[in-house]
């Protein structure tokens, strides 16, 4: 098989059995790898209804159909599951390097079944996998447990481990890898710890084969020559992730204090320019990917000073900077360092604090609740407490740990209008407010309150149209354009195939589908164009929904928070705007070929995808 | 007589003609005369959202229009803006060695620069398509006008909104007429 490795491991933990397994070619066709190659497992093998974290739930990692090859940014590997955070699909995926270690060890992709009685890791080295007591790394975080492997097994082998989250069943607690690199999102860190696999321990050296080699090498060759002089390339190594920061909050999107508004008074001094000047070592990049958007990090000054890791990400300054109201760039990264060691998700980690925040602003929440904790808008070192309450499950960290949607369900008293989640996972830091497209985004997200899903922020807050797609462009980003729905479908479509394939989502901002295209035929020698390219993602996205539908999902579960349906925003560019989200709804299943009513395929769809064997789920 | 530019004479000279032809030419103006970028900046400056969005902008901005004949264009011409903190210092058309000289030289074909200020064309995707080039490339430069796009979006929005006629569309008569500015502003300003 070209491209893929054509071998997966199905790993019961229960049984402490390890058996190999080809991927059945046609498979490889329909689904690639990565996401879509994970999904299709998970669908046709777990039981609607399971226990997310029960032994039954499965947990897949799978590597792309190109990661580990010389393309732009081929590095990335999904984890795809049931999440305990939402109860529905979940996939969360990572750079750094681990999936492409995966892959040159032999396989492209782990299942691991049931659940181990004592703590566990994997190792895989070339091809011969087993499975080790792992009692001296539980109740050790990502870096120290890292360290105890390369120690133990070699510096050559690469690890993927979650921390004291995982292990303490938070429900957003990530799998890391490369130390700093997060599969952040859904809580499949939980998943794993459910199981009590502490660890996966990867090292290899086979070599991926490429079906007509020098029209591979041709054509990535000229995408890298594209991406070194690309504008978008040169502002994410310059500012990191955190350049979008400025450019969300002059359009009065960026969300503030648990999204009471869409200003920041102080965004100067988290942007990416003040990253720069007061932690940045050095940009890093993930395994062949010319823009290192990565940040080496140092904390100069200050209580915590010394700290050393990498980021803080965009995301990890919204949601712990703005939306907690905390100016502080030090106490951000180090919340950032925090949730990377105790291997947690920072949107949704800094997303619920945000909320707890706004609970005892209301007196929802007292510090009877927090032991005397005074958690409050603007104050850092409380902040900065509740991550290690969170990842250990201590005190009030145990009811933040369950995430905002649980939260509010628990408190009442209207806090459900301003738990920032949609179907339970917790919002990225862009307001949708300030624009609209962007909400039904995140309703319509397989995963939950997503970002990257469709990443149609790219053209209206970054005024960055994607080039995989014919078009992306918003005319005004604060209407409504029931037309525009169209973009939304066709970005969610287009950007699974980046996660099936493994690469970057970033590369669709500078490259376009004939040149994506083009790389997988040559890599797997399929006759594979921008119809199949489309095609595939489309599938793919599909798959996962039925998956959800299957598990209860309708249209009423597309929609957003109170806030942002009812609530106007109170300042700034975006003043009085609120989501119409029912105006886009149905010319989005429209274009989707859904069915308005339950917002689940038709069959004429699922006929239409090859997805024939689902139509009587 | 040729001005030279940077001098008194060559400002007072410059300011003075478009004075005149404000006041002479049909409006809508014709892009790529004075009197057009003239009105450009005027919008520019009076804009309050440019002037929110680009407050922390550093850097001359140079437009270059390709040469392109059939449009009017014998030579490259150079669209100076002189932008500071969500300030419209200036806006001129300078010549050849001055717009080079320019901060963040911006180059395209005439025909993409007509069809961005029709909104036909995204600016940024110009960008990043490499359509519209930063020249010479650089990658810090690169970096700030990334972050930048928004302004660059309602630079172009103003540009839109000034009554424009282009070269090529005008009447055989009218193109006459601005080919013959052209070599006027080459001969007298250098331009």
């Amino acid at each position: 098989m070209f491209g893929l490795m054509g071998k997966i491991l199905r790993v019961n933990l229960a049984k402490e059995s390890i058996l190999q397994e080809d991927i059945p070619e046609d498979m490889a066709r329909k689904f690639l790898g990565g996401r879509g190659l994970a999904t299709k497992y998970l669908f046709d093998e777990l039981e609607p209804g399971a226990d997310p974290l029960g032994p039954e739930n499965k947990l897949i990692f799978m590597s792309g159909l190109l990661t580990g090859t010389p393309s732009p940014s081929a590095s990335r590997y999904s984890i795809v599951t049931k999440s305990p955070l939402t109860g529905i699909w979940a996939q969360s995926s990572s750079g750094g390097r681990w999936g492409v270690d995966l892959k040159h060890s032999g396989f492209d992709g782990i299942i691991f079944e049931g659940a181990s009685e004592k703590p566990v890791y994997l190792i895989i080295d070339n091809e011969k996998a087993e499975l080790r007591d792992a009692a001296e790394l539980w109740g050790k975080n990502v870096s120290e447990t890292t360290w105890l492997l390369k120690k133990t097994l070699g510096n050559a082998f690469n690890v993927a481990a979650i921390g004291l989250a995982g292990e303490s069943l938070v429900s957003y607690a990530a799998v890391m890898n490369d130390l700093h690199r997060a599969a952040g999102r859904c809580g499949v860190g939980a998943v794993m710890g459910s199981k009590r696999l502490k660890a996966i321990a990867v090292r290899g050296s086979k070599e991926i084969a490429i079906a007509q080699e020098k029209a591979f090498h041709e054509v990535a060759g000229k995408q890298f020559e594209l991406l070194n002089e690309s504008i978008l390339g040169a502002g994410l190594e310059a500012y990191g992730t955190a350049l979008v920061l400025d450019m969300v909050n002059v359009c009065g999107g960026l969300p503030t204090r648990n999204w009471q508004t869409g200003v920041c008074s102080f965004a100067e001094k988290i942007n990416g320019e003040s990253l720069s000047e007061k932690v940045l070592v050095s940009p890093v990049g993930c395994f062949s990917c010319p823009i290192k958007c990565g940040r080496n990090s140092e904390i100069r000054k200050g209580p915590y000073e010394g700290q050393k890791g990498e980021g803080p990400e965009y995301e990890s300054i919204g949601t712990f900077g703005a939306m907690c109201d905390i100016s502080d760039l030090e106490a951000i990264t180090m919340a950032h360092y925090l949730c990377n060691d105790y291997g947690l998700d920072t949107i949704s980690c800094g997303n619920t604090i945000a909320f707890t925040m706004e609970c005892f602003e209301r007196g929802i929440l007292t510090k009877e609740d927090s032991d005397g904790l005074e958690i409050a808008f603007g104050n850092a070192d409380t902040m900065i407490q509740l991550v290690h309450k969170i990842a250990k499950r201590e005190g009030i960290g145990n009811l933040l740990a369950e995430g905002t949607r649980h939260m509010a369900r628990r408190l009442g008293r209207g806090s459900e209008r301003f738990a920032m989640n949609v179907k339970g996972l917790e919002l990225p830091a862009y307001d949708s407010r300030g624009a609209k497209i962007t909400g039904l985004a995140f309703a319509t997200a397989n995963r939950g309150g997503d970002h990257i899903t469709a990443y149609v922020q790219a053209p209206t807050y970054l005024a960055a149209p994607f080039l995989v797609i014919e078009e992306s462009e918003i005319q005004d980003p604060l209407k409504e354009n029931p037309q525009e729905a169209k973009v939304v479908k066709e970005l969610e479509d287009a950007l699974t195939v980046f996660d099936a394939a493994g690469c970057c989502k970033f590369m669709g901002l500078a490259l376009d589908a004939d040149e994506w295209s083009a790389i997988v035929a040559t890599l797997t020698g399929w006759d594979f164009g921008v119809e199949e390219f489309r095609k595939t993602g489309e599938r793919i996205y599909n798959l996962e929904r039925v998956f959800n539908i299957r598990e209860g999902i309708t249209r009423a579960d597309d929609t957003l928070p109170k806030r942002l349906l009812e609530e106007p925003l109170p300042e700034g560019p975006a003043e009085g705007q609120v989501n119409n989200l029912e105006i886009l709804l149905d010319p989005y299943y429209e274009f989707r070929g859904w069915d308005k009513d339950t917002g689940g395929p038709t069959p004429e769809k699922l006929r239409e995808l090859g997805l024939e064997e689902v139509i009587s789920t | 007589m040729m001005y030279q530019y940077g001098t008194r004479e060559w400002d007072e000279a410059y300011a003075k003609m478009i004075e005149e032809r404000r006041n002479t030419e049909q409006a809508p103006f014709i892009l790529g005369t004075p009197e057009w970028v003239s009105e450009f900046e005027k919008k520019i400056q009076a804009d309050e959202r440019y002037k929110e969005i680009a407050q922390k902008w550093e850097g001359s901005v140079v437009l270059v229009f390709k040469a392109d004949p059939q449009a009017g264009f014998d030579n490259d011409v150079f669209l100076f803006m002189d932008l500071w903190h969500g300030e419209c210092r200036s806006a001129r058309l300078v010549p050849p060695e001055i717009g080079r000289s320019g901060e963040y030289v911006l180059e395209a074909e005439y025909d993409r620069w007509k069809r961005i200020l029709k909104k036909e064309l995204n600016v940024v995707k110009e960008l990043a398509t490499r359509k519209l080039k930063l020249v010479p490339f650089e990658f810090k430069k690169a970096a700030k006008l990334t972050a930048a796009a928004q302004a660059a979006l309602r630079l172009v929005d103003l540009g839109s909104q000034v009554g424009t006629r282009f070269p090529d569309d005008v009447d055989a008569k009218q193109a006459e007429a601005f080919k013959a500015l052209l070599q006027e502003l080459k001969t007298e300003f250098a331009i």
